[in-house]
């Protein structure tokens, strides 16, 4: 039976990394097949791209910190079971109302960066864990689906923040819709200066590895993934199922406001949204890769951000649009998500070992 | 010779997670024959039946009918071969009239219009024809368990089958309700049906069939012809060892009444009574058995006590204390353990380790947990000994829990149950599907905990011999009513508990006792 897990787990290792490369290779075969530039120019920029000079690298970065806090944020929602989706509406109303804090009263005048940030932190993940709560309510008290309620919500929640932008705190000096610049300690400083690498990494690695520790090893870490993986095993067991599933999405909406905030204080020096970030998808995405697994979830948000930089790249530096590779990532998921890719290859594995062990075991007796 | 019908030659199947179900099975039913399919729970019959009924696919072996190859791809193709199959939970649609359900897939009438004359005229033709009375108009959800079988197997004879196999039919009918189907099936072999009956009754096994094929492990252990069977030969071939089918029971000392039920009323939502104003109790040092046709309130019974479900009227006391408006965690804690009838269901989340099924109910135990931590340390401690004493056999106490047979599955179940400190289980079927050498492992630990510990158990099983054996006391419910109580096991048979769960006779309430 050892030998079995092991297959197990070598399978569900190869199934992403072959999505990965099957995704690779379709995409570069599309892009060389269909546009007029050169296969070694795609290599270069598509391939290579984000690590050709600091500053591309710095805006793989930028994307990695926020993908950290989202990816896993959206393993306790997804690991207890729900479809939780309002993280991408939070990405865009957490900062704004940090923002009516920031620039319409006195707090941060004469405050030190650390207490500033912080402030900024605490406001955002509030925001994102009481906005978390609606569907999630919605869900469990009313029994309307959280899927829908949430995805309604975010369009909502992307025009209130426009309109609190707007009617706010809007710099109307602009050529566009933006807030006044942020003040040294409203906003994650950049760690190397000229890059996207700035102070909000710290803040993903504190929440990594606390989304660890609570997932594998606080109570409520196990309360959770028993609810998700049998609900009705968790009823027997005498856990508060209802109470459970609605921590767990409220950590996943803590999670999102975090990202919102290291995102929003830390990639640029104005609040700027005006459309929906993808963040919060792009969470989701991040969580299905990691298998729900906090522990893997920045080798997950690595490649996709990755991904994403390179198809910036590619863009910037040759004709092709980025919308080519937003293709390849739903490849990816494609392949991770199927449950039955490899299926037929993994039970001719484990039938052949199972025959070797049972030979083995005929020879000893 | 008879001609062969069926025959299955080599059949080798294994399993997702490694599990090797079925290992070069050859296996033939001859026409006008009973074949009987013996092994313990998880020895492969199940399997067998599924590769032959199209459920599963084989991964080596041949299967022939009627002397020719056949690949048989899902059910329908099964059907369309001459295979048809009596699961053991029926297969109908409770909403729907025997007629509709007899006929269903296969329905008369001019294009998309459904003639149900035509329907129950056809039903009330193969009613005549093999015998198998059935009312067409009555609704499958009014009609009782041994009806439903009549309609599950017109079900699969209108449609031609040949070959009929059963799997444990038996489990669910009463002592007279199975002579019934008994007589129902000699009439179809004498007609030249080829019939497979799985089950674990070896006394109905040899009563009914010709020739018996047992399997163990995975393997074919042996096959027997009618004149050779005896119990001793087959219970050999079926667990590779004798087994001692009685066991010695100490004298039960019974001390306070610590699980009170009373006057508990129990409606669903369709307005039907389940449970009707039951009152008992169960000491401390007893065994208390319930048995039932299933559906007759048992389940519910014991959803209420453990908190699943809440009960329309009346209270549950444990240890003293009432359940009313108490969570299931509130009622865990006032000392009540619960082994679930389901246990995939409700006893364990089957991909995740047995360390977390292990752990699931002390996620709130101070002696676990070591402030928003689990304390890993005495957990480790408390796996460890629970594998040892409760004998699971696994690799590591890591691996998710379905990689595991369904006795350890149950035994790893026991063990969180037994070991929680609770001192009233409350077991609903606890050996229902599990192999003979785990159930007399958690039989001799019910026995145990009752003597030694003082425990008080409610036993809930469709195994008459189970709670004929454990039981210090015996209900018999129908209708959601008690009807029925043994004090004296020594009086007890499975004719007369039969007569009293099939409502022939009924017990006064002088009769009854003293229900505690």
């Amino acid at each position: 039976m050892k030998k079995v897990q092991r297959v197990e787990a070598l399978f569900e290792l190869l199934r992403v990394v072959l999505g990965l490369v099957i995704a690779y290779i379709i995409t570069l075969v599309l892009i060389i097949l269909t546009s007029d530039v050169t296969p070694q120019e795609v290599i270069t920029n598509f391939v290579l791209g984000p690590f050709t000079t600091p500053r591309r690298f710095g805006q793989l970065m930028g994307k990695f910190i926020p993908y950290v806090l989202g990816g896993c944020g959206m393993c306790f929602i997804y690991g207890c079971g729900r479809f939780n989706l309002v993280g991408e509406g939070i990405v865009n109303f957490a900062p704004a109302v940090a923002c009516i804090v920031l620039f319409n009263t006195p707090i941060f005048n004469h405050v030190p960066w650390i207490v500033g940030v912080g402030i900024l932190l605490i406001i955002c993940c509030a925001v994102g864990g009481g906005l978390a709560m609606i569907p999630a309510i919605g869900r469990e008290k009313l029994k309307i689906s959280e899927m829908v309620t949430s995805i309604i919500m975010n369009y909502m929640l992307l025009y209130l923040s426009l309109w609190f932008l707007k009617s706010l705190f809007a710099d109307r000096s602009q050529a566009f819709l933006c807030s006044p610049m942020y003040p040294e300690n409203g906003s994650f400083f950049q760690l190397i200066p000229g890059t996207n690498l700035h102070a909000g990494i710290f803040v993903s690695i504190i929440g990594w590895i606390l989304a660890c520790l609570m997932f594998d090893r606080m109570r409520i870490g196990v309360k959770l993934r028993i609810c998700g993986s049998n609900g009705m095993f968790a009823k027997y067991s005498g856990l508060n199922t209802t109470k459970i599933v609605l921590i767990g999405q409220l950590i996943g909406g803590i999670y999102a406001g975090a990202a919102a905030c290291v995102d929003a204080f830390g990639m640029y020096t104005r609040y700027q949204y005006s459309v929906l970030t993808n963040i919060g998808m792009d969470a989701l995405v991040v969580a299905v890769i990691a298998r729900k697994k906090p522990i893997y979830v920045p080798l997950a948000a690595f490649v996709l951000a990755y991904i994403r930089t390179s198809a910036v790249v590619l863009n910037l530096s040759t004709n092709i649009p980025i919308e080519f590779v937003n293709m390849m990532q739903a490849v990816l998921i494609l392949f991770v998500a199927a449950q039955h890719f490899l299926q037929k290859s993994k039970e001719k594995a484990i039938y052949k070992i199972s025959m070797e062990e049972s030979k083995e075991k005929g020879a000893v007796v | 010779m008879a001609k062969e019908l069926l025959k299955m030659e080599g059949i080798t199947k294994i399993y997702g997670n490694g599990f090797m179900a079925n290992k070069d099975i050859t296996f033939t039913v001859n026409e006008g024959e009973i074949h009987a399919l013996l092994g313990e729970n998880g020895a492969g019959k199940t399997t067998l039946m599924k590769i032959l009924f199209g459920l599963e696919n084989c991964q080596q072996g041949k299967i022939y009918l009627n002397g020719q190859e056949a690949h048989i791809e899902n059910p329908l193709d099964a059907i369309a071969k001459g295979v048809g199959m009596v699961h053991q939970h029926f297969m109908l649609v409770p909403n729907l009239s025997v007629a509709e359900n007899v006929v269903l897939g296969i329905e008369p009438g001019p294009g998309q219009i459904f003639d149900k004359k035509t329907a129950v005229r056809m039903t009330e033709e193969a009613s005549e024809k093999f015998q198998l009375k059935v009312d067409p108009n009555a609704l499958v959800r009014d009609i009782s368990v041994g009806l439903k079988q009549k309609v599950e197997l017109l079900k699969a004879l209108i449609r031609g089958v040949k070959v009929l196999i059963l799997d444990e039919p038996t489990a669910v009918l009463t002592p007279q309700e199975v002579r019934e189907l008994f007589v129902q099936l000699k009439t179809l072999r004498e007609n030249g049906y080829g019939i497979i009956f799985i089950s674990h009754k070896l006394d109905e096994v040899m009563e009914l069939c010709d020739s018996a094929t047992i399997l163990r492990h995975g393997r074919v252990t042996g096959f027997v012809k009618k004149e050779e069977m005896n119990e001793i030969v087959l219970s050999k071939l079926i667990v590779g060892r004798d087994v001692v089918s009685t066991m010695e029971k100490k004298e039960s000392t019974a001390g306070d009444t610590v699980l009170k039920v009373r006057n508990v009323t129990y409606v669903d939502d369709i307005g039907k009574k389940l449970v009707d104003d039951v009152s008992f109790g169960v000491r401390a040092g007893e065994i208390v058995g319930i048995a039932g046709v299933e559906g007759n309130g048992q389940n519910e019974i014991s959803e209420i006590i453990t908190g699943l479900l809440h009960m329309t009227k009346g209270t549950v006391s444990i240890n003293g204390k009432e359940t009313t408006g108490l969570n299931i965690s509130q009622i865990r804690k006032l000392g009540l353990a619960h082994i679930s009838e389901d246990r995939m269901t409700y006893g364990c989340a089957q991909d995740m380790s047995i360390y977390d099924n292990l752990s699931s109910i002390y996620l709130d135990n101070p002696k676990f947990t070591k402030g928003v931590f689990v304390n890993q340390k005495a957990l480790n401690q408390y796996v460890k000994d629970c594998i040892e004493e409760f004998e699971i056999a696994c690799d590591s106490e890591k691996s998710p829990i379905r990689m595991l047979s369904g006795g350890n599955i149950q035994k790893v179940i026991v063990a969180r149950e037994f070991t929680s400190g609770a001192n009233i289980i409350i077991a609903n079927q606890p050996t229902r599907g599990i192999d003979v050498g785990t159930a007399s492992l958690i039989h001799r630990l019910l026995q145990k905990y009752t003597r030694e510990k003082g425990f008080a158990v409610l036993l809930i099983s469709s195994d008459l011999n189970e709670v004929m054996n454990l039981s210090d006391r015996l209900l018999i419910m129908r209708d959601g009513k008690i009807a029925a109580q043994f004090t004296d096991m020594k009086k007890v048979n499975d004719e007369l508990m039969g007569e009293y769960m099939l409502g022939i006779k009924k017990m006064t309430e002088e009769e009854r006792g003293d229900l505690h």
